[in-house]
């Protein structure tokens, strides 16, 4: 009950946001920019373009604070928001898909059992070793949870190349995976 | 939005792995989002346009206020009946002797005159109404140079009355023809002034409108013959104390550069 008092609620918190109360403002991105950095990692590798990115995130969802309408749970909206900057920022850097290569593939074949206990970092860590084209499906697809034909939109490309690059990018993955799993043994 | 493939082991692995994933943010990253907040909640764009346009007035407004006090104010006062404004024109032409015109008083008071313009006067325009070769290169300065010298009225002169300027300047003002100063219609309706008040309104007048540097064409249509108008010009400056004041006394500052004849 204390802590309840000493913690303010996340609509309390958005509600002093709205009214323009700068400490609340300060809270509140204290509050999500862990979560909302570790989206933009997802997508970039260098730390200082997620930095950016969540920066840029931030300021958005302050300003877009009142179209909010979970209140008492804003995490999403600001996952979502976090990751359309990335895609943003990835768009006026580059094109999504310049960096498809196909000689980086690996695929491998079979089933894998997954081990338990890998660390949040590492599975980061796998992910931005994607291929840039492959990172963003993955994440919008398996992480973020949009359909191909959303992701088409998004990008700008054909939804079956949407689905290949899922391909591509899960047996990266499952391969990278199976190379780890080895060099623990 | 949520895509019906759940079932793909190794969408599941990551979306399980990092889910509340949470990556440390740097302390130099708190100040520049401090900063970032500060300078968006200090300069929104709407109060910058605000600020843009209030200074965009204001320098209308200066503008406009400069032009307007560039006009200088008379340095007569508000006096001889309720004469305003007489046209004085520089000569053209030879004054003539009106010594021997008779004198018959008809003249009705000059409410002509009380659509004054505004008191005031730009130099630049009163320049143009000097004319002489100093008109062309006089510039603010010496037009109010012109306006302090010693006025030597034309003795022996009747009306229409001729205010010479110094005769080293060389600079002859006419008088306008007085039946141009007043109005018919209101000489029809207002008994006519005695003739010294005439005189009196009609000098003070005339330089006052001299000295706003109105154009003829902008007088008022008068009615008075020429012919009422007898006496010298000096009486004239005598019956306008402040106006006999100022023309009389001697107001060349040393050292200024005095023109050279006109004829």
């Amino acid at each position: 009950m204390r802590l309840r008092q000493l913690v303010p609620q996340a609509r309390d918190l958005i509600e002093r946001c709205l009214r323009g109360d700068r400490r609340a403002q300060r809270l509140f991105c204290e509050g999500h920019a862990p979560q909302m950095l570790a989206v933009c990692q997802r997508y970039l590798r260098n730390l200082e373009d997620a930095e950016e990115v969540l920066q840029n995130a931030l300021l958005k969802a302050l300003d877009k604070l009142a179209e909010l309408e979970n209140r008492d749970r804003p995490e999403p909206w600001l996952k979502r928001i976090a990751a359309r900057e990335a895609l943003n920022f990835i768009r006026q850097k580059r094109n999504v898909f310049v960096e498809l290569d196909e000689s980086s593939e690996e695929i491998a074949t079979g089933e894998t059992d997954f081990p338990k206990g890998f660390e949040a970092e590492e599975l980061m860590r796998l992910i931005r070793a994607l291929p840039m084209g492959y990172r963003v499906v993955f994440n919008l697809y398996a992480i973020e949870g949009y359909e191909h034909q959303e992701i088409a939109e998004l990008l700008g490309i054909d939804p079956a190349t949407s689905r290949s690059q899922l391909h591509k990018a899960r047996k990266q993955l499952q391969s990278q995976i199976q190379n780890r799993m080895l060099h623990i043994r | 939005m949520e895509n019906t493939d759940h079932k793909n082991p190794v969408d599941s692995y990551f979306r399980e792995g990092l889910t509340d994933h949470r990556a440390s943010v740097r302390p130099e990253f708190w100040e520049r989002l401090a900063g970032e907040l500060e300078s968006k909640k200090r300069l929104p764009w709407g109060f910058g346009l605000k600020v843009a346009a209030s200074l965009l007035l204001m320098a209308a407004l200066g503008t406009w206020w400069v032009s307007r006090s560039g006009q200088v104010a008379l340095p007569l006062g508000e006096s001889n009946s309720g004469a305003d404004v007489v046209q004085i024109a520089p000569v053209s032409e030879d004054v003539k002797n009106p010594q021997a015109q008779p004198s018959t008083p008809a003249v009705a008071r000059t409410p002509v005159l009380s659509s004054a313009p505004p008191t005031g006067l730009k130099k630049r325009q009163r320049n143009r109404e000097v004319s002489s070769e100093s008109h062309a290169s006089a510039g603010a300065e010496k037009a109010s140079a012109l306006r302090s010298e010693p006025v030597v009225a034309l003795s022996n002169h009747g009306l229409p009355p001729v205010a010479e300027y110094s005769p080293e300047m060389r600079i002859k003002f006419v008088l306008p023809p007085a039946d141009r100063l007043i109005d018919p219609l209101i000489e029809q309706t207002q008994p006519p002034l005695p003739y010294d008040e005439q005189l009196k309104a009609y000098a003070a007048a005339s330089v006052k409108h001299w000295i706003r540097g109105e154009p003829l064409s902008e007088l008022p249509k008068p009615k008075l013959p020429i012919q009422e108008f007898k006496k010298p010009v000096e009486d004239i400056f005598a019956l306008g104390d402040d106006l006999g004041k100022w023309f009389n006394e001697p107001r060349v500052k040393p050292g200024q550069p005095q023109n050279k004849p006109q004829q």
